[in-house]
């Protein structure tokens, strides 16, 4: 036992950076916490729901381009990553190595761009959809092209009925999203 | 170490590689490109035989000076029986490029990603066969798998491909994670008092050799390996998503899954098995429970199907049984059965490959204006509105069956005659039984093709009948009656051992 005190001091730093973070998200929880300001709006004070009303039917239409992004955001952070463990080795290599490691990621990096140049090209960066509704992309008809009914499985039992949402909310849509919420909101309280 | 030589080996996968990439940002990124649609399809066309002649080259290299080489520190072999994969691989990538254009815009769907996937795949099933480790055949596996779940759900606006897909995905991820952590098993199960395990095969395969004492550990590292590996290739009881995904995937994407898929997958058990083949007494009965299971149960579920495709995803489990007994005759301490396996599953492989790419094929031929065809009853007096059709079909579906002078036979027959010299007597009967009962449901097709009544005598108009479609039905028909004649002809398809690693 006497002789392993070496190993068991090895993981005193890793005790300190547990420490050190555990603090540094605290404060940064607490501080905010104490030191901001608070001017609630109906908008602010909903929950965040990657920018969807929180409130209502979920057999809404929504738009999608919030997790395309996230989606794509996730995949090149990943490959991105894979750059950190690729510069700890690279750094231990010889000379005629470092040559060899450095055309290898270079390849990543193209193949990264592959990617890339791919959802340019497709147009899943595009937030905005007006330029592509004036110059119909002729790859996509069948994007465009009227889909059937949504089925929920419970047809047989009659018609889907939607619960009628309360008069003064207005239609999706119609006004803008944080009126729309405000509206939702009130008939809670 | 010399790094063009590394490269050098696996040089048909990184052209398959770099022709997707290419295709994929001609298609996404130029407008001449993407206006014009055949030159995704006539580029990927390009590459595909490229490889392919690439492949054939280092094959007859590699036949000449009989020495296979380990690349990328031993995690990469190219030996003959990784070459004569690639080749079978290629081809049926090729078949399924030749079948798509005209069968995906008249399903409305042709997209150039579609040609890029089926590149990427055609990579991992060709990284699964040379693999030499297991951690690059995980790798290859999700490779091959990924691209394919993508490929299923193609037909983006039909709820059964899209069931398909998510379906697909879902179990997919299921078994690979059954695949990974059969691998840490091994890994731990290798290991002894002096050195760390390992996950290389012919490290394994040495140790095995050595100090062939299975620890409880390693033994259950295999078992889950064969899970793993028995989803991918479709064995019963791990086939449950077979048909369902393959009827709602797209017609090609069907073919391409079928034929590529069971190649990278078998090309994989094919290594795993040879590697641990010093140990075989104690995983031998399972690999051969499971042929039989597979043999009958795919039969026997494929004599109720109505609809053509369920009944030839039925047909391709069956088929995986065969050629898992060719496995298990590979798995034997006799290296003249192990290398009689070894060819006659490479033999196999192309047969089945070419004759359901043919199948499919017809299928697509027959498709309508926007729809599939989907039930046996639609093939209904086939030989009196399209001859054409109906022959060709005829001839893969005895092909299929196994009957004479067909490819489907004298591969039926090599695989017979190597688990007979491997002394596995009763798996051989077995097999012939199960072969006598596919009979039956392929005969069904023929006699509703040929002995009924069609509906309405006149000609049904094709809506997809191209040149490629028509080009890959003839080349089918012809490999299955020269080579069903001629089987010497594909000797370097039954020498696909020549060179390989292991030596039982």
């Amino acid at each position: 036992m006497s002789g392993n005190h070496g190993d068991i001091l090895a993981y005193v730093p890793l005790l300190v950076l547990i420490g050190v973070s555990t603090a540094i998200a605290l404060a940064m929880v607490v501080g905010s916490f104490l030191l901001g300001p608070k001017k609630p709006t109906a908008y602010k004070a909903t929950a965040y729901e990657c920018g969807m009303t929180p409130i209502g039917s979920a057999r809404e239409r929504f738009p999608v381009k919030f997790y395309l992004i996230a989606m794509l955001f996730i995949v090149f952070d990943i490959e991105t990553i894979f750059l950190y463990p690729w510069a700890v080795t690279y750094r231990a290599q010889g000379y005629d190595l470092k040559i060899f490691y450095f055309a290898e990621m270079l390849v990543f990096v193209a193949i990264l761009f592959v990617g890339y140049f791919y959802i340019l090209g497709r147009r899943a960066l595009d937030w905005d959809e007006s330029e592509r509704a004036v110059a119909r992309d002729p790859i996509s008809p069948e994007i465009l092209a009227p889909r059937p009914p949504i089925r929920f499985g419970n047809e047989k039992s009659g018609p889907v009925r939607r619960l009628p949402e309360p008069a003064h909310v207005p239609a999706y849509g119609a006004v803008s999203q944080e009126e729309r919420i405000a509206a939702l909101t009130s008939r809670r309280e | 170490m010399n790094y063009a030589a590394n490269l050098m080996s696996i040089m048909p996968v990184l052209i398959v590689l770099a022709t997707g990439m290419i295709v994929l940002l001609g298609d996404a990124c130029s407008a001449q490109w993407r206006a014009r649609r055949w030159y995704t399809w006539g580029f990927s066309l390009f590459g595909v035989l490229m490889a392919l002649v690439q492949a054939g080259n280092q094959l007859q290299t590699q036949m000449a000076t009989t020495f296979s080489e380990t690349a990328f520190a031993g995690s990469i072999v190219t030996d003959s029986f990784t070459l004569t994969c690639y080749v079978i691989l290629l081809i049926t990538a090729l078949l399924a490029i030749l079948l798509a254009m005209t069968y995906l815009e008249n399903r409305n769907l042709n997209l150039g990603e579609y040609y890029a996937l089926v590149l990427f795949s055609t990579a991992g099933g060709m990284l699964m066969a040379c693999s030499n480790d297991l951690i690059v055949l995980f790798v290859s596996v999700e490779i091959l798998s990924v691209a394919l779940y993508v490929l299923s759900g193609f037909a983006r606006t039909e709820e059964k491909s899209e069931e398909a897909a998510l379906k697909y995905f879902l179990l997919g991820a299921f078994a690979s994670g059954f695949l990974l952590y059969g691998i840490a098993l091994v890994y731990g199960g290798s290991a002894t008092a002096n050195h760390a395990g390992t996950t290389n095969l012919a490290d394994l395969n040495l140790y095995l050799i050595n100090d062939g004492r299975p620890s409880v550990l390693l033994m259950c590292g295999i078992a889950l390996l064969f899970v793993g590996l028995a989803f991918k290739a479709a064995l019963v009881p791990f086939h449950m998503w077979t048909p369902d995904v393959y009827e709602g995937a797209p017609t090609s994407v069907t073919a391409y899954m079928a034929a590529g898929a069971k190649i990278g997958a078998f090309a994989a058990l094919m290594r795993v098995c040879s590697a641990l083949a010093p140990i075989g007494e104690y995983w031998l009965p399972a690999v051969q429970t499971l042929a039989v299971l597979t043999m009958f149960g795919g039969n026997i579920l494929a004599v109720v199907q109505d609809n053509v495709k369920r009944m030839l995803a039925y047909s391709s489990i069956a088929h995986a049984g065969y050629l898992l007994v060719a496995v298990s005759a590979a798995s034997v301490r006799n290296e003249q059965a192990h290398n009689a396996a070894m060819g006659a599953m490479a033999f196999y492989l192309m047969a089945y490959a070419v004759m359901t790419m043919g199948a499919f094929g017809v299928l697509i031929y027959l498709s309508r204006k926007g729809r599939d065809l989907q039930t046996i009853e639609d093939l209904r007096g086939l030989a009196r509105t399209d001859t054409f059709a109906a022959y060709a079909m005829l001839v893969f579906m005895l092909s299929l069956g196994g009957i004479p002078p067909t490819m489907g036979f004298m591969g039926k027959w090599f695989i017979f005659s190597a688990t007979l010299q491997a002394g596995q007597v009763w798996l051989a009967i077995v097999m012939a039984l199960a072969s006598i009962i596919s009979i039956y449901y392929y005969l069904k097709i023929v006699w509703m093709m040929c002995f009924q009544e069609p509906e309405r005598p006149e000609v049904v108009e094709h809506a997809v009948a191209s040149g490629g479609v028509r080009a890959t039905i003839v080349l089918s028909l012809a490999t299955m009656l020269v080579f069903g004649i001629l089987p010497g002809a594909l000797g370097i398809l039954l020498n696909a051992a020549e060179t390989t690693v292991f030596r039982p």
